[in-house]
């Protein structure tokens, strides 16, 4: 009976600690902003635009692998009127140092169409997002918006 | 053996198995996934009168309202003229886009090079612009974009 005790308590602290051990959270810090558009003329957002660009915190345990993955809108759309973005190849940057630098990441111009993969630092990971709007000549004024997904997930690794 | 012993075997044997399918998932790599979500907003400004756009050297467009101190553009009181101040611009393409009241296009972008626009003006503060083909150029247009670009030269 001793043994059977010594056996559920080795269960429960393990169930407790799992997800403990892999808990993480992603905080949105600022959304992506264009600000006033004119039509015809193509805005562009840069991922160092402090307080334009998008930025994502990321939490976690240091050290740990993770793969970011974003799924990215082609359009923002107000009642039916859709304005074009593009997000290019190198609109992303990442900074997992302890004082994490907008201007100067240590991980610059990364391709958000594809899964970045890298370890949490210290103070976990910043992610920053730039992107483009492309109105046509005779976009219809108004509010557009469109939602960007992350996703993190640990590798394991 | 006793009921109890076995009942009390099995049960050990249970969760020792338990345990480690938690052990072996753990290391093995069940990832824990965690996802957010923003929002991507912008606000299209419809022009009204006419509207100045400088475009930098790099490609980067703004729009008149964020060069209210690099740049000020007015219309002249001569129709076909444009005063453009900046301390900043040396020199400019200038081109036009057309609409009419129902934001229909009227001309395609016309860009008038270096060349064809008409640049006079006391020092860098003022700079006076004239369509070199002034007759392409409807003034009763009710939406004018005036883009104006700045030339390496």
């Amino acid at each position: 009976m001793k043994h059977l005790w010594c056996i559920i308590f080795l269960f429960i602290v393990l169930i407790c600690t799992a997800d403990s051990i892999l808990a993480q959270n992603v905080t949105v810090v600022n959304n992506l902003q264009f600000g006033n558009i004119l039509p015809g003329i193509p805005k562009t957002i840069d991922k160092a635009n402090a307080g334009s660009a998008a930025e994502f915190y990321v939490s976690g345990v240091a050290g740990s692998e993770i793969s970011v993955e974003f799924t990215l809108p082609t359009y923002m759309n107000d009642a039916g009127s859709n304005m074009q973005m593009v997000f290019g190849e190198t609109d992303c940057s990442i900074d997992t140092t302890a004082s994490p630098d907008q201007s100067n990441p240590i991980f610059d111009d990364l391709d958000p169409w594809h899964p970045l993969v890298y370890r949490l630092g210290s103070n976990g990971m910043t992610i920053w997002l730039g992107g483009m709007a492309i109105p046509k000549l005779l976009q219809t004024p108004g509010d557009y918006s469109s939602v960007i997904v992350i996703t993190v997930t640990y590798t394991g690794n | 053996m006793r009921p109890k012993i076995l009942i009390e075997r099995l049960v050990l044997g249970g969760l020792v198995f338990a345990c480690l399918n938690i052990s072996l998932g753990l290391a093995a790599c069940p990832p824990v996934s965690a996802t957010g979500a923003l929002h991507v907003v912008a606000h299209v400004i419809a022009p009204t009168g006419i509207t100045a756009v400088m475009e930098e050297n790099d490609g980067t467009r703004r729009s008149c309202a964020e060069l209210i101190l690099p740049a000020d553009i007015q219309q002249a009181p001569t129709k076909n003229y444009y005063l453009i101040r900046s301390a900043t611009i040396d020199d400019i393409v200038v081109s036009f886009t057309q609409t009419d009241d129902n934001q229909t296009l009227l001309s395609p972008d016309r860009v008038f090079t270096c060349d064809d626009a008409i640049i006079t003006g006391p020092g860098d503060e003022t700079l006076l612009i004239k369509c070199a083909d002034i007759d392409s150029f409807p003034v009763d247009a009710k939406s004018v974009t005036l883009t104006i670009i700045r030339c390496d030269n």
